[in-house]
C-alpha cells in the first residue's frame, strides 16, 4: 500500500464517520462538526491523489482545490454558527423540529 | 509552467489556470461574512467593553510581543507565494489570527471604524480581483488570461489584496461568533443571556 493509497482511505472512512453523525444526530451543533469532519475527509482524499505517481512531484491542482475548500470550509462552519446561535435565541432549540409535529427529526 | 508569471505550482493553478475558483470562493467568503454581520446586527446590540480596558497581563503581553512578527510573517508568506508554498490564503489566515488576538484582548474595535471603511476593506479583494479579471477583456484577451509579461505584477497585486480581505473577512467572522466572556460586541445584559445560550441543556 503506497503512502497515497495510505491518505485516500483515512480519507473516505473520515468522510463516512462524518456522514454516518450528520444522518443520526439531530443537534446542529453535531451536524455542523460532523460536516466539517466530511469535508476533512474529502482534502485528504485530494491530497492523497495528489500524490498518486511516486516519484513525482506532487499534482498541484488537487492542492489548490483543497486549499479553495478550506476557506469555503471556514465560512460555512462561521456561518452555520451564527444560524445556530440565531436559532437558539428563536426556538430555544438545537435542532429543528417539523412545523406540523408530525415527526421529530429525532 | 512558463506562462503563468509565477514559479510556485500552486500558486499558479489558484491565480492563473483556475483563477475563476478563486474568484468566486473570495465571493463566497465574502457573502459568509456578509451574512454572519447582519445576523449579528439583527439580534445583538448595545455597547462593547470600554475601549482600551486590558484583557489580562499575560494576553496584553503577549499580544505586544506577537504581533510585529505576526504581521511580518503574513508579509512574508505573501511574497513567498510567488516560487514556493505560501500565498494570499495563508497570509490572509495568518492576518486574521493577528485580529483574533486582538479583539481577545479588547484592542479592536470594529464599532468605532466607520461602516464605509469596514464595507470597503471586506471586499476589497474582490474588487480588485474583478477589476484585474475584467481588465484584461479590454485588451483583447478573455477573461481571466493575463498577458504573459506582466501576470507575475497581477497576480501580486490580486494576491495583496485577497490577503487583506481574507483576514478581515476571518476577523468578522470571528466576531459575530463571540464567546461570551469575551464579546466584543455584546453589552452586559446580552451577555448574560449569550451564558445561558452556551449551556447544555
Amino acid at each position: 500500500m503506497t503512502q497515497a493509497t495510505l491518505y485516500a482511505l483515512t480519507g473516505v472512512m473520515l468522510f463516512v464517520m462524518g456522514l454516518r453523525a450528520f444522518l443520526l444526530y439531530a443537534h446542529l451543533l453535531r451536524k455542523i462538526l460532523a460536516f466539517n469532519i466530511m469535508g476533512s475527509g474529502i482534502f485528504l482524499l485530494l491530497v492523497g491523489i495528489a500524490g498518486r505517481v511516486p516519484n513525482a512531484a506532487p499534482d498541484p491542482v488537487p492542492h489548490a482545490l483543497v486549499l479553495t475548500g478550506i476557506v469555503v470550509s471556514v465560512s460555512f462552519t462561521a456561518f452555520g454558527l451564527v444560524l445556530l446561535r440565531r436559532i437558539y435565541a428563536k426556538t430555544g432549540k438545537t435542532q429543528l423540529t417539523d412545523r406540523m409535529e408530525h415527526t421529530n427529526t429525532e | 509552467m512558463e506562462s503563468a508569471g509565477v514559479t510556485s505550482s500552486v500558486t499558479a493553478v489558484l491565480l492563473n489556470f483556475r483563477g475563476y475558483d478563486t474568484l468566486l470562493e473570495v465571493a463566497v467568503l465574502l457573502l459568509a461574512s456578509i451574512g454572519c454581520l447582519t445576523l449579528r446586527e439583527a439580534h445583538q446590540s448595545g455597547s462593547s467593553r470600554p475601549a482600551g480596558e486590558p484583557g489580562g497581563r499575560v494576553l496584553d503581553g503577549m499580544i505586544h510581543l506577537v504581533i510585529p512578527v505576526m504581521l511580518l510573517v503574513a508579509g512574508y508568506l505573501l511574497w513567498a507565494g510567488e516560487h514556493a508554498p505560501g500565498g494570499a490564503f495563508q497570509a490572509g489566515a495568518v492576518l486574521g489570527a493577528t485580529g483574533f488576538l486582538l479583539l481577545l484582548g479588547n484592542k479592536m474595535h470594529f464599532r468605532e471604524a466607520p461602516a464605509w471603511l469596514l464595507r470597503f476593506a471586506l471586499s476589497t479583494g474582490l474588487i480588485v480581483f474583478l477589476l484585474v479579471a475584467g481588465g484584461v477583456i479590454v485588451s483583447g484577451r478573455n477573461l481571466l488570461e493575463y498577458p504573459v509579461s506582466h501576470a507575475g505584477k497581477l497576480i501580486v497585486l490580486v494576491e495583496a489584496a485577497i490577503s487583506i480581505s481574507i483576514g478581515l473577512i476571518l476577523i468578522t467572522l470571528f466576531a459575530a461568533n463571540p464567546p461570551s466572556a469575551y464579546s466584543p460586541w455584546i453589552d452586559q445584559a446580552a451577555r448574560s443571556e449569550a451564558g445561558v445560550e452556551t449551556r447544555p441543556k
